[in-house]
């Protein structure tokens, strides 16, 4: 869902970049303040994995493909400073590097996928957590809740500044963009369960929530 | 080093190749049908709406993941994954070393006051 350039005007770009730019300050006071030990390696070692994995495109409905995002997964292991601030140096080396998103549209890919998508996930993963019985399954359940939840709401934003933008009405693009998105996300979700399983059984320290179980 | 310390480090080393690995021999082979919202975008038939492009003096490094001046499509990709995947880990890392030294610092300058 990465935009390129083109499809969202001057002032939508311009808002969204304002508001990325002063988040990511947020997140990094935040992080600066909060940040563990052993985050630092793992940071890195994130940010290389979620660039990795965008590029290994799935075929979901016939015709069309899907990548892991990360969003979520990012929120459950390191936090949504983090997990932000991540998301938002990806974005910024793909389309800088890989013309992946356009440049013109920068502020609001960061906005979509590390603000929307990180807080998204992250919230919904916590609030779930909290909510459902302390065992393994229920970090399962709301890690593949929180995943998909945030690539559909990506997705969705993404509607709603080419609506805003006038490059397509509203109902339209929206329905459009959440039905395909709707789909990748169960990859997303399966992707984020498979990955958080492999961490619970080998590394569960990783895994903040594990503790309850 | 703590034993915690070469744990994680361990870890680190592991995910960071088999994420190299994935990005230099899988990438080649991903399904290259349109993306979600591309698929959208055509469906509707949504067209540019500004004429804004990035500046001509500005020449992206690997567009599509794709490094120019080499023939093979499946060499070009891998290098592009390779060359990404490692320049995002030291970007990453360098930011959260800079975040780790300035947080460091505030300290230093609370103790003193202190």
């Amino acid at each position: 869902m990465h935009i390129p350039d083109g499809f969202v005007n001057g002032p939508v770009n311009g808002i969204a970049l304002a508001v990325a730019v002063g988040f990511c300050g947020y997140a990094s006071r935040r992080l600066k303040r909060d940040m563990d030990e052993k985050q630092v390696p793992l940071i890195g070692v994130s940010a290389a994995f979620i660039f990795a994995a965008q590029m290994l495109n799935f075929p979901v409905a016939a015709g069309t493909s899907g990548h892991f995002l990360g969003a979520a997964f990012l929120s459950i292991i390191l936090g949504p400073w983090a997990a932000s601030l991540v998301m938002a140096l990806v974005l910024l080396i793909q389309a800088l590097g890989f013309a992946d998103g356009g440049i013109t549209a920068l502020g609001s890919n960061i906005f979509n996928m590390g603000i929307v998508s990180v807080l998204v996930g992250y919230f919904t993963y916590k609030w779930l957590v909290k909510l459902l019985p302390p065992k393994r399954g229920s970090i399962m359940v709301s890690a593949a809740v929180a995943s998909w939840l945030s690539v559909v709401s990506g997705a969705s934003m993404v509607a709603v500044e080419l609506a805003v933008s006038g490059t397509s009405p509203l109902v339209v693009v929206l329905s459009a963009m959440a039905g395909i998105h709707a789909v990748i996300g169960v990859g997303e979700a399966l992707i984020t369960v498979a990955i958080l399983g492999t961490l619970l059984a080998s590394r569960r320290d990783l895994v903040p929530q594990a503790r309850r179980i | 080093m703590t034993a915690r310390n070469k744990k994680n480090f361990k870890l680190v080393f592991a995910v960071l190749l088999v994420t190299v690995a994935l990005a230099t021999f899988v990438s080649p082979f991903v399904s290259s049908s349109p993306d979600g919202l591309e698929r959208v975008a055509g469906e509707l038939g949504l067209r540019k709406i500004t004429g804004e492009e990035p500046a001509a003096w500005y020449r992206v490094f690997a567009p599509g993941y794709e490094v120019g001046g080499i023939r093979s499509k499946w060499a070009a990709r891998a290098i592009a994954g390779a060359i990404g995947t490692i320049f995002v880990f030291f970007a990453g890392t360098g930011i959260a070393l800079t975040l780790r030294k300035l947080r460091h610092t505030h300290r230093d300058s609370e103790d003193r006051i202190d």
